[in-house]
């Protein structure tokens, strides 16, 4: 009994304050009217609406260059993100002209070593041709020089010949370069 | 990532026999030495584009 009744004391309490506190309110509410209309005379109305145009128009303002302001950033963004992959780009191009370069330099100089071979064994056989000349020169008459002008085709090759041959192979990296013996 | 300009030549070109046993040697002699050229050519060119997959990650 004792418990229903301090309930009941509790929510009658509560009504009667937020009773009071609605009345206070809307009291204030009309004070605040009565001020504001003996406050809005024409100069204090022109000057709010001026105000109040002023505030809307930064408040446009903000609204637009906060939208250009993303737009900027998003630009910014993907330009970011398009410089790195261009410098990227860039050092891979490079690198990559670095590894033409050495390559092309390795070609030219492996090349110059080829041909390098090439002119010591044609050097080689027209040194062989002369001798080879002077011995014909001595040994034959003109008769035997006549008859010995051309070489039966299943004939030997001289062995002088077979080797400057075989080591061209050699140097070509040929297949089958052993046929000077 | 293309073959470089200075990996796409022709070295040189394959030599006639001629008439005589000396200029069969010499045309054998210059044709083998152009085989390695060439050969060599093509080793560059194919470590040129092996090396241009590693930098750029190309599936083989």
């Amino acid at each position: 009994m004792n418990l229903r009744f301090h309930c009941f004391l509790l929510v009658l309490s509560f009504l009667v304050f937020w009773v009071l506190l609605v009345a206070l309110s809307i009291k204030v509410l009309m004070m605040l009217t009565t001020v504001v209309k003996k406050m809005l005379t024409k100069p204090l109305v022109l000057a709010l609406l001026f105000f109040i145009s002023l505030s809307g128009l930064f408040g446009y303002a903000s609204y637009h260059f906060y939208a250009e302001k993303q737009l900027v950033e998003e630009r910014l963004d993907v330009s970011e993100a398009n410089a790195k992959l261009l410098s990227s780009a860039l050092l891979k191009a490079e690198k990559a002209r670095e590894l033409a370069d050495t390559i092309t330099s390795e070609y030219v100089f492996d090349s110059k070593d080829i041909i390098t071979s090439k002119e010591d064994v044609l050097n080689k056989i027209d040194e062989l041709a002369v001798v080879v000349e002077a011995v014909k020169q001595d040994a034959f008459t003109k008769e035997e020089k006549n008859a010995i002008k051309y070489v039966p085709l299943d004939g030997n090759l001289p062995i002088s010949i077979r080797g400057l041959l075989a080591e061209a192979c050699l140097h070509a990296k040929g297949d089958s370069c052993d046929n000077s013996k | 990532m293309t073959t470089p300009n200075s990996l796409l030549i022709a070295p040189c070109v394959a030599y006639g026999a001629g008439t005589t046993v000396s200029s069969l040697a010499k045309g054998y002699v210059k044709s083998t030495s152009c085989i390695a050229q060439w050969q060599l050519l093509l080793d560059k060119q194919i470590k040129h584009k092996k090396e241009m997959r590693l930098l750029y990650d190309e599936p083989k």
